[in-house]
């Protein structure tokens, strides 16, 4: 009885210890592969951009056919800081996109994959005729932060700084009449999206999406 | 394997301690990540309102630790409720899974939000390919009646701006999200007035 007994309590205490760690891990995890999935996309398409990557150039590497090309100064941009602290607008969502999971058909998205171990950024997006709104996730999926344009304080679109955790220094001359937001964590992501409600209007909403920033501010 | 006499009896009957003990734990691992493959499959959200669950800790700093898996693995970078409120139905009204060999109608009244949309999603979770690459209805697109209701037809085949394309077979689910929700849905979107998902013909 009892030697029958012992294995199971333990089997049953690693299954309850492996489900825990697992349950805490796993949005870390997700986060962990989804940025670097975007860094790592933004690259490549800096890198055909660019001319550095005969490969690519030519290749559906650069996205679908309705998205252009990467403007080379923020390919260069994005070659600099391989990836991190750079505003990347997405191509417009089709069922070609797979990198976050149940992406919406109605919106456009720009992303910054943050680390601010070197000091704030600042993050600009402008005013959407349709809909703007501004999100902030830290590195456990948490959505510390969202704001939208539809309000008084949107019309001349959005800006955020964002600081690192437990920052208090006074906020950069740079990042005059920013919302100042203190992320939990080193790393996340910010997200900018824009609503498409017609695809008519696709063309002058790819140009304000084009318009997002996210640089370091001193 | 050479075993020290003292641990030979530490664990009478030992010869199979270290195989046991590997097995104990490969089992156990094994179990616990069975347990949150299924606790996060079941746990689609806590607030039902007829075939569409959502969540209202959903991004929020409040979320438990399974709800904020299951986004992490269902619905990376969701927003929080004041922005926009997220309900999944991968069933009908009468509960039976949707079904690419049935046609459905989604039929209803804007919900209380300024804007919303409702798309359809492959078991996967991504857009479904297809020739008219329509993906979603929305607040702006949807056809309505001269009552301001609407009725999209879910279906492989169709037409015109009342047509949501759907898989020829197989299981698929639909994303209502309401954005910038107003007050009574953020209040308790439980008893809000969403669309109905009726089931029509099958092949």
């Amino acid at each position: 009885m009892r030697s029958l007994l012992r294995p199971l309590l333990a089997l049953l205490a690693i299954a309850a210890a492996t489900w825990l760690v697992a349950l805490h891990a796993l949005p870390l995890f997700v986060m962990r592969v989804a940025t670097s999935r975007i860094r790592s996309g933004a690259v490549a398409e800096a890198r055909a951009a660019a001319g550095t990557d005969a490969a690519a150039s030519g290749s559906p590497a650069a996205g679908p056919a309705n998205h252009r090309r990467m403007d080379p100064e923020l390919a260069a941009r994005v070659l600099e800081r391989d990836g991190w602290n750079v505003a990347i607008p997405a191509p417009p969502t089709t069922s070609d996109s797979r990198t976050i999971v149940r992406p919406s058909p109605d919106l456009l998205y720009a992303a910054c994959v943050y680390d601010l171990s070197a000091g704030p950024l600042l993050v600009r997006a402008p005013h959407a005729p349709t809909y703007l709104s501004l999100s902030a996730f830290a590195e456990n999926t948490d959505n510390y932060f969202a704001a939208n344009d539809r309000g008084p304080d949107g019309t001349e679109g959005l800006s955020l700084l964002l600081v690192p955790p437990g920052d208090s220094s006074p906020a950069p001359a740079g990042a005059a009449g920013a919302t100042r937001v203190e992320s939990p964590s080193l790393r996340g992501i910010v997200l900018a999206r824009f609503r498409v409600d017609h695809p008519d209007r696709l063309p002058e909403l790819v140009a304000l999406q084009r318009r997002v920033t996210c640089d370091p501010v001193r | 394997m050479a075993r020290t006499p003292h641990l030979a009896k530490a664990a009478p009957g030992g010869r199979r301690s270290l195989p046991r003990l590997l097995a104990t734990g490969v089992l156990g691992v094994a179990l616990g990540l069975g347990l949150l493959w299924t606790s996060l499959r079941a746990s689609a959200g806590s607030v039902r309102n007829g075939p569409w669950r959502t969540d209202l800790d959903i991004g929020s700093t409040a979320a438990g630790p399974l709800t904020r898996a299951r986004i992490a693995v269902g619905g990376l970078l969701a927003l929080r409720n004041t922005e926009a409120i997220y309900f999944h139905a991968d069933t009908d009204d009468e509960g039976r899974t949707l079904d690419g060999r049935c046609d459905y109608r989604v039929e209803g009244r804007d919900p209380g939000s300024a804007w919303w949309s409702v798309t359809l999603y492959d078991d996967t979770g991504y857009l479904l390919r297809n020739e008219a690459n329509r993906w979603s209805v929305s607040r702006s697109t949807v056809a309505r009646g001269a009552d301001g209701s609407f009725s999209v037809r879910v279906s492989p085949t169709g037409d015109g701006p009342g047509w949501l394309p759907s898989p020829a077979s197989g299981p698929f689910n639909l994303t209502l999200r309401c954005y910038e929700p107003g007050e009574a849905l953020r209040a308790d979107p439980g008893a809000a007035d969403l669309p109905r998902i009726v089931r029509g013909g099958c092949r």
